[in-house]
C-alpha cells in the first residue's frame, strides 16, 4: 500500500532558531519556500515579501505575502488562485517574544507552509492547499485553507485554536472563519463522552493514534491538510510522533505545533502535528 | 492500495419479507451462521462465532420472548454477558427482515414499517461483533466484544441504540452500554458527510473501551478498542435499507445495506456489508 496523497508531497522542516526580530521570518520564508526545496517543489517571489506556491498543471496556487508589522509582529495574507482572500480579514498577525525573541520553525512543502513560534504560549499560523484524493484537486475547484488564528489584525489572539481555518464553502460568495474550535475541521473522531468515561486517542495497549486533518463545512468535505496530521492533545508542543504512513512498514515523523487545545470537551481536544522526517 | 483489513473478513446477507413470528428469524439466522456460515452449535440455543487464529470468539444466543420478540444474549470469550437486548415488530404487520453475518458479526434488522425507520416498532435491531484491532495485532488486548439492542429485557425502547451506544467491558469486567463509538466531525458543525465532487464519505464504526486494565493511564479514560468488521458510517440523508455501493479498495465495489434499526447520530447511520 502506497501513502495516502496528502502525505506524498515535498516536505522540509526549519528552525530559525532563537528569532528576536520577525524579519527573520520573512528571510526564513524566503529560504525555505523559494532557495531551498528542490526543483518542481519550489516556490516563486514576484514581489518582495509575497509568495507564491509553485505552478500545478492544474493551476492552483495560493500567494503568502509576510509583511514585518514591528520587530516582533509579522502578518500575513493569503489569496486563492484568483486572488480571492483566504483569510478574509484585512491579515492574520503572530508575535514573537519582545527583547529576547524565541524559537521559530518552519514547515513548508508546496501545498502548505507552517510557522511556529515557540512562545511560552506558543503562537501557529498555517496556510495551504488542501489534498482532495481521489478526486481532482482542482474540481470543481481548489480548497485553500488558512489558520484563523493567532491573532487578528488588531493583535488580539483570536481563533487560536486546533483545527480553526478559513475555508471557501459552496454557495459561499467569500472565506468563512470561525473563532470556535475546529468548526471547519474533522477534529473529533472519538466519543463524546465525558467524567470517566472520556476518551483519548490511546489504543487500550498504549498506542498513539493519529488521523488526517479534515477539513470540513457543514455537510461538505474539503479536502486533507498535506502532510498533517490530528494526534492526541496530550503531546507536548515540539514533540516528534512517528506513525506508520503506508502499509509497507515505512514511518514519517511529524512535529506537534502549538495551536492550543483548550476547549473544555475533551473528545475535541486534539493536536495537530506536521511532517518533519 | 488494499482493502481495509476490517473488509477482509467473511460475510453473508439474508433477507426474508413477510416474515411474522420470530422464530423464523431465529431460524434463518441458524441457517446464515451455523449451516452456511462455519459457526457452531453449542447447545440450548448458543452459537458460537468461528475461532479464529488469534483465538477470539464469540457466542449468540437468540431466544422467542414472545412472537414479536427477539431476544439475543451476547457473551464474550471469558463468558462474560455482554448484553441481553430484545428488538421486536409489530404483531399485526409483515416485517422485511434483514439478517448480516460473518466470522466477526451479526446484525439482525426487523422493519415493521419501511415508512419509518429507527423508531420504536418500525424499525428494530439488534447486533454483536468481534472488533479488528489492526494495525494492532489481534491479541493486542482482550477487550473486543460489542453488541447493543433496540430494547431491554423488560421490553422498553431503549434511547441508547444510536450507533455511538454499545454495550462492552470497560475496566476489568465492568459491562455497560456508553457512548463509546467515534463520533465523526464534533469541531462545531463539522460532519463532511459528502465531498465537493458529490460523492458521499465513509466511516469505519471505531469503539472506544476501558479494556480489562492492560493499560489505564489512571483517570479510567476509555481508550481505543477497534473497529466493527464489514461496517461503514454513511450519510443519515441516505434512505433506511437503501443499498450502497462503496469502492473498498481501487476498482473493487461492495454491497452494503443501511440497517433501519440502528437510530442515526451526528447525521450519520450504520450500512453493513451485503454482498
Amino acid at each position: 500500500m502506497t501513502a495516502s496523497a496528502y502525505l506524498s508531497t515535498y516536505y522540509r522542516v526549519d528552525s530559525l532558531g532563537l528569532v528576536a526580530d520577525v524579519a527573520s521570518i520573512i528571510t526564513g520564508l524566503r529560504a525555505a519556500l523559494v532557495s531551498s526545496p528542490p526543483a518542481g517543489s519550489k516556490w516563486t517571489e514576484p514581489v518582495s515579501g509575497t509568495f507564491q506556491s509553485p505552478a500545478r498543471a492544474d493551476g492552483l496556487f495560493l500567494t503568502l505575502t509576510a509583511t514585518r508589522i514591528s520587530a516582533t509582529r509579522i502578518a500575513y495574507v493569503v489569496k486563492d488562485q484568483h486572488g480571492v482572500q483566504v483569510n478574509n480579514d484585512t491579515d492574520t498577525r503572530q508575535d514573537i517574544d519582545t527583547t529576547t525573541g524565541n524559537m521559530v520553525v518552519i514547515m513548508s512543502g508546496p501545498m502548505h507552509v507552517v510557522v511556529d513560534s515557540l512562545r511560552s504560549a506558543p503562537e501557529t499560523w498555517c496556510c495551504g492547499i488542501a489534498s482532495r484524493a481521489p478526486e481532482p484537486d482542482a474540481v470543481p475547484r481548489g480548497t485553500y485553507f488558512a489558520s484563523v488564528g493567532p491573532r487578528n489584525t488588531a493583535g488580539t489572539v483570536n481563533g487560536n485554536l486546533v483545527g480553526t481555518f478559513w475555508v471557501l464553502t459552496p454557495g459561499a460568495s467569500a472565506y468563512e472563519g470561525s473563532t470556535g474550535l475546529a468548526v471547519h475541521c474533522l477534529a473529533g473522531r472519538i466519543p463524546s463522552g465525558t467524567g470517566t468515561f472520556s476518551a483519548d486517542r490511546f489504543t487500550i495497549t498504549g498506542g498513539l493514534m493519529s488521523w488526517p486533518v479534515e477539513l470540513v463545512s457543514g455537510e461538505w468535505w474539503l479536502g486533507r491538510f498535506p502532510q498533517a496530521i490530528m494526534t492526541d492533545y496530550q503531546i507536548a508542543v515540539g514533540s516528534w510522533v512517528t506513525v506508520p504512513i503506508d502499509g509497507d512498514g515505512n514511518l514519517g515523523s511529524f512535529r506537534a505545533v502549538g495551536f492550543p487545545s483548550v476547549d473544555g470537551s475533551h473528545y475535541i481536544q486534539a493536536r495537530l502535528a506536521v511532517r518533519c522526517g | 492500495m488494499s482493502t481495509p483489513h476490517f473488509l477482509t473478513s467473511s460475510h453473508r446477507y439474508f433477507r426474508r419479507q413477510g416474515v411474522s413470528d420470530v422464530q423464523t428469524i431465529i431460524d434463518d439466522f441458524y441457517a446464515e451462521t451455523v449451516t452456511n456460515g462455519g459457526w457452531t452449535d453449542r447447545g440450548s440455543g448458543k452459537l458460537r462465532s468461528p475461532v479464529d487464529s488469534a483465538a477470539r470468539w464469540m457466542d449468540i444466543t437468540l431466544a422467542k420472548a414472545a412472537v414479536n420478540k427477539l431476544s439475543m444474549k451476547v457473551d464474550d470469550q471469558f463468558g462474560t454477558t455482554i448484553c441481553l437486548v430484545r428488538a421486536q415488530g409489530v404483531l399485526t404487520n409483515a416485517w422485511d427482515v434483514r439478517i448480516f453475518t460473518g466470522q466477526f458479526h451479526a446484525y439482525i434488522d426487523i422493519v415493521s414499517n419501511p415508512a419509518s425507520s429507527y423508531s420504536a416498532g418500525n424499525a428494530e435491531c439488534v447486533h454483536a461483533g468481534i472488533l479488528d484491532l489492526s494495525p494492532e495485532v489481534q491479541t493486542a488486548h482482550q477487550t473486543y466484544v460489542y453488541g447493543n439492542g433496540s430494547r431491554n429485557t423488560l421490553d422498553q425502547y431503549s434511547n441508547y441504540n444510536n450507533w455511538n451506544y454499545a454495550y462492552m467491558c470497560d475496566h476489568f469486567a465492568n459491562v455497560q452500554n456508553q457512548n463509546r463509538c467515534g463520533l465523526i466531525g464534533l469541531g462545531g458543525n463539522g460532519i463532511g458527510t459528502r465531498t465537493l465532487g458529490g460523492a458521499r464519505t465513509y466511516y469505519p464504526r471505531e469503539f472506544w473501551a476501558g479494556g480489562r486494565g492492560q493499560w489505564v493511564d489512571g483517570a479510567n479514560y476509555a481508550h481505543y478498542a477497534g473497529r466493527a468488521y464489514q461496517t461503514l458510517l454513511v450519510d443519515y440523508t441516505l434512505g433506511n435499507g437503501s443499498e450502497i455501493f462503496v469502492s473498498i479498495d481501487a476498482g473493487v465495489p461492495a454491497k452494503f445495506v443501511i440497517v433501519s434499526g440502528i437510530a442515526y447520530s451526528q447525521n450519520r447511520m450504520v450500512a453493513v456489508r451485503a454482498d
